[in-house]
């Protein structure tokens, strides 16, 4: 008879987060980290990014999304994770997780799982935007993934979105020869690097408009145009267009944790979590885009290597859940990571986003009356991320009311 | 030179789920049939765009041709179903009241639901609706409970008829659109849009939306098409735990309200919208659609709001100036009229179907169940109860690709892609795919999928990228 041997630790999701994490666990010398993934190649989104821009900060040089994604693979397989693809994780229950895939349907009881399914941008119908049902509206994420496969892209592209994705999008764009016929943000401005307008304006040739949102999409069989608005004036007017690029917008592949039982982060929409990754489940941990929709692949291998560290060192005791104090955010901070504050797990930073751009200077973070800490704020846009020293958890009183952060002039 | 000419026993114009079910009939009672569409696959119109509930007829008009047909359809179709592996669902219904008007309307759409034959129907206390649908909002009042609605997969019906006529003999012609007709002695010979023509002994017209349209063509002038649109939106799968059965609304003089409803997929929908139009091709959504279903939906289930919506679309209803089914038999032109097939034409097909075998035997032609298929039909398992090729083990034991799954928010596996990709009425394009397979049918709408799905119809030989073939 074949001895069946249990993983010690199950990561879901082989992107940045979980290679990271299943790298560092084994560095740690923790034995049966076993890595599932339901694409038929591992690497996350990266493999579709072929841009550089990854790596500086975990790999601490820049290299393309497919090369980022292939040194993460390596590294994992050469410390002996055991990557397993075209497997997905269907169901977690009791400890147990199931997984199917060609080889049939298993159920393995691993000491702890560790979420780390990303996130995805939401499509067209989750955006609510009317209008004919033609052929040519996709998200960054599609766009990218037809380019690599060398399907035809669209001739006059209109982009929804001017975040560093949307930026990635035009880029792809033009190198293919399309043109970017406008940027639509509901924002006063752009959200990327300071100076991406004059970048996307000048060598993208895309202009940017914003307080503009796309009322609607016009053309029956294919794009062939959209109707957008002013919002201050209301003013509508068409563009000519044959492809909408649905940028940004980010939703965490939450599936698995919710029907898990997971409490959730209304804000973020992923599990609540602290600065370790902890869940209501204390045999599940959570990390990456999947709890913050979302940060750079960088941030998320090195949480993902932070996970593995806080775990192999609890391994030997009973993994628990989390327990720290709740972080709630006030508008328009739109969400912060950890949902949990825990002054035995501090996080290199809490990061948080904002919904919409603000004037505001500074960012505070109260137990009740008390400040636990002030921090400038580098920009006042949204979809891009924005930290607090993490030390700010250390001073958290972990028997106290719950920490809010808030924004103030 | 024109094209060759072909012959058949009957023609079936318009192969939504009415024409499909037509065509099936009359082929396996041995009469040569040919079913044509405008369109590049079955069920594409209307067929394809409706809330998929398989109606009990409680709330029809009383002594209708509708209500007849539908009740007899709702148990012919659960049958045909059961034994095509198609799937349904006996959720059932409640009606819910949400102000004093509709709470007192409950009792006469009772009467009317006996007066249907459909004895099942009671009225129950606010207490017990909430109860039953703890997710109600606030002022929900006494609701009407119809236990034998059911939902059902609506693409699977269309396709499955098609399929059971192919495997019977008949000629799918689809791409093809009747332009005119002509007499031509004893038959009639319809002239097509590629400058084709086509003779057959008796012509049926389902055509839906054009039924009218053909209807003139055989000098007929008896009812005008109004499209009725009807916006829809398909909330996530993570949204199904909020509701128990169908809440349907309880329609009063002023409106009729919408639906909130559970898929066979596993999703919930709301809507639909009524507008009367004057294009049979918008199937468009508006932002007046989208709002007005919103708020009709934050009253009736405020949680469904925060969850994600994976699909909106629109259908148009075939509606008339009159209340009734136009269904009308001319036995010395040998042409039968199926039009004016408004909002319950998926229930009622199968009986639709019955009901013109007898036209055209009353007016002479053997129609008697012939032909017995030699295999019975089993369509692939799409709904969410079913047993999915991705989750049975001894399946995957014997063909691995159907442990390989492709979509994953649907989890569809490559070899149910295959299947359809190689079946016998193979899709033409990528929403055929969707229709057949489920797949990129989910919360991300292709964001990881779509790329991967389309590259396995090129190796097929389909091209499927409504963007064109891959370079
Ligand atoms: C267009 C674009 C441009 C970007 N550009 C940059 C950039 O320049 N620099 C940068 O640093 N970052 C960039 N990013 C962000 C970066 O890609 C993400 O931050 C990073 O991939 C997040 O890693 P992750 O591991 O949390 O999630 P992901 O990379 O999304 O990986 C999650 C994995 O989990 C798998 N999975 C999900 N559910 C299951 C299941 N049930 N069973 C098995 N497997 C499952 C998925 O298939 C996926 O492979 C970009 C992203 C996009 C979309
Ligand atoms: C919003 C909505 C909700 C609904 N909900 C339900 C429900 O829950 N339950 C239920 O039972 N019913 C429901 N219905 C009704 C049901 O969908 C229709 O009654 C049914 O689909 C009608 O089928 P059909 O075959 O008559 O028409 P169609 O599906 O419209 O088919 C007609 C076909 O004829 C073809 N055609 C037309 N002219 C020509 C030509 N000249 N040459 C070639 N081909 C031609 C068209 O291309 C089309 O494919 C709903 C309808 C709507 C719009």
């Amino acid at each position: 008879m074949v001895e069946v041997t249990e993983p010690t630790v199950v990561i879901v999701g082989a992107g940045p987060t979980g290679l990271s994490a299943a790298a560092e666990l084994r560095r740690l010398g923790v034995h049966g980290v076993v890595v599932v993934e339901r694409d038929k190649e591992p690497g996350g989104i990266p493999r579709f990014t072929d841009h550089q821009g990854f790596g500086i900060q975990d790999l601490r040089r820049s290299m393309t999304g497919p090369r980022y994604a292939t040194s993460l693979v390596r590294q994992a397989t050469a410390l002996g994770v055991d990557v397993r693809c075209a497997v997905t994780a269907t169901k977690l229950a009791d400890g147990s997780v199931e997984l199917a895939g060609p080889a049939g349907i298993e159920v393995v009881r691993p000491r702890v799982t560790i979420l780390a399914t990303g996130a995805r941008e939401r499509p067209r119908s989750a955006r609510l935007i009317p209008g004919d049902r033609g052929a040519g509206v996709m998200t960054t994420g599609q766009l990218q993934q037809r380019a690599m496969a060398d399907r035809p892209l669209g001739r006059r592209a209109v982009i929804v979105g001017a975040e560093h994705v949307s930026y990635s999008a035009a880029m792809l764009l033009r190198h293919q020869g399309a043109s970017v016929v406008a940027m639509v943000t509901e924002q006063p401005g752009h959200q990327s690097v300071a100076g991406a307008d004059i970048v996307g304006r000048m060598w993208l040739k895309a202009p940017l408009m914003t307080a503009t949102k796309v009322v609607e999409i016009i053309g029956r069989r294919r794009v062939e145009g959209v109707v957008l608005e002013e919002m201050s004036t209301k003013r509508r007017r068409r563009v000519d267009a044959d492809t909408v690029v649905l940028s940004g917008d980010w939703i965490p592949d939450n599936e698995l944790a919710r029907r898990s039982g997971l409490e959730m982060d209304p804000m973020t929409r992923g599990p609540l979590v602290d600065a370790s990754g902890r869940t209501s489940t204390s045999s599940i941990l959570a990390g990456g885009n999947l709890v913050h929709p979302v940060e750079t692949a960088g941030t998320c291998s090195l949480e993902g290597r932070l996970l593995a560290r806080a775990l192999a060192a609890g391994l030997a005791d009973d993994p628990r859940s989390a327990t720290g104090v709740r972080l709630h955010v006030r508008a328009p901070v739109a969400w912060a990571w950890p949902g949990r504050l825990d002054p035995t797990a501090v996080p290199p930073h809490v990061l948080f986003q904002l919904s919409t751009t603000t004037t505001a200077r500074h960012a505070v973070m109260r137990q009740g009356t008390r400040v636990l800490g002030t921090t400038r704020l580098r920009h006042g846009r949204p979809g891009r991320s924005l930290r607090i020293p993490g030390t700010v958890a250390a001073s958290v009183d972990p028997g106290g009311e719950d920490v809010t952060l808030e924004v103030e002039s | 030179m024109r094209p060759a000419i072909t012959e058949h026993d009957v023609a079936v114009i318009g192969a939504g789920v009415v024409g499909c079910a037509i065509a099936r009939r009359l082929e396996r009672a041995g009469l040569d049939v040919v079913l044509l569409d405008a369109r590049g696959d079955v069920g594409d119109g209307t067929s394809k765009a409706n809330t998929a509930i398989l109606h009990t007829g409680f709330d029809t008009v009383p002594g209708s041709l509708e209500s007849t047909l539908v009740t007899t359809g709702y148990k012919l179709l659960a049958e045909h179903a059961a034994s095509a592996g198609i799937a349904v669902e006996p959720c059932g219904a409640l009606l819910v009241a949400w102000d004093e008007e509709q709470d007192a309307a409950l009792g006469d759409i009772r009467d009317k639901a006996i007066a249907n034959g459909y004895l099942d129907a009671a009225i129950i206390d606010a207490d017990e609706v909430v109860r039953r649908e703890p997710h109600l909002g606030p002022g929900s009042r006494r609701g009407l409970e119809v236990p034998g609605e059911s939902i059902i997969d609506p693409w699977s019906v269309s396709l499955s008829f098609a399929i059971e006529a192919l495997r019977g003999g008949a000629t799918i012609a689809l791409g093809r659109e009747v332009r005119g007709v002509e007499a031509v002695g004893d038959v009639h010979q319809l002239l097509l849009d590629d400058g084709a023509t086509l003779r057959a002994r008796w012509t049926i017209n389902v055509g839906g939306l054009r039924s009218d349209e053909i209807h003139r063509m055989f000098g007929h002038h008896s009812f005008t098409v109004t499209p009725r649109r009807g916006q829809l939106l398909v909330f996530d799968k993570l949204a199904r735990p909020l509701l128990n059965e169908i809440l349907l609304p309880v329609p009063t003089e002023r409106t009729k309200g919408v639906l909130v409803s559970p898929t066979v997929f596993g999703n919930v929908l709301l809507g639909p919208t009524a507008e009367d139009l004057d294009d049979i091709g918008d199937t468009a959504s508006t932002e007046d659609g989208i709002a007005a279903l919103l708020d009709a939906g934050r009253r009736v289930l405020p949680a469904l709001l925060s969850e994600e919506v994976t699909a909106i679309y629109a259908g148009l209803r075939a509606a008339t100036e009159h209340r009734d089914f136009q269904i009308e038999s001319h036995p010395s032109e040998r042409y039968v009229c199926v039009g004016g097939i408004r909002s319950t034409g998926l229930t009622a097909s199968m009986a639709i179907a019955e009901h013109v075998a007898g036209l055209l035997a009353v007016a002479g032609e053997s129609t008697e169940h012939g032909r017995e298929l030699d295999a019975t039909i089993v369509m692939p398992p799409l709904g969410e109860t079913q047993r999915r090729p991705a989750r049975d083990a001894a399946l995957i034991e014997r063909n691995p690709a159907y442990g390989r799954i492709v979509c994953h928010c649907e989890q569809v596996s490559a070899g149910e892609v295959f299947d359809a990709l190689r079946s016998e009425l193979p899709p033409s394009d990528l929403d055929g795919l969707r229709r057949r397979t489920r797949a990129c049918n989910g919360r991300c709408q292709g964001f990881y999928c779509s790329t991967e799905i389309l590259a396995l119809a090129d190796a097929a030989g389909l091209d499927l990228d409504p963007l064109g073939w891959s370079r």
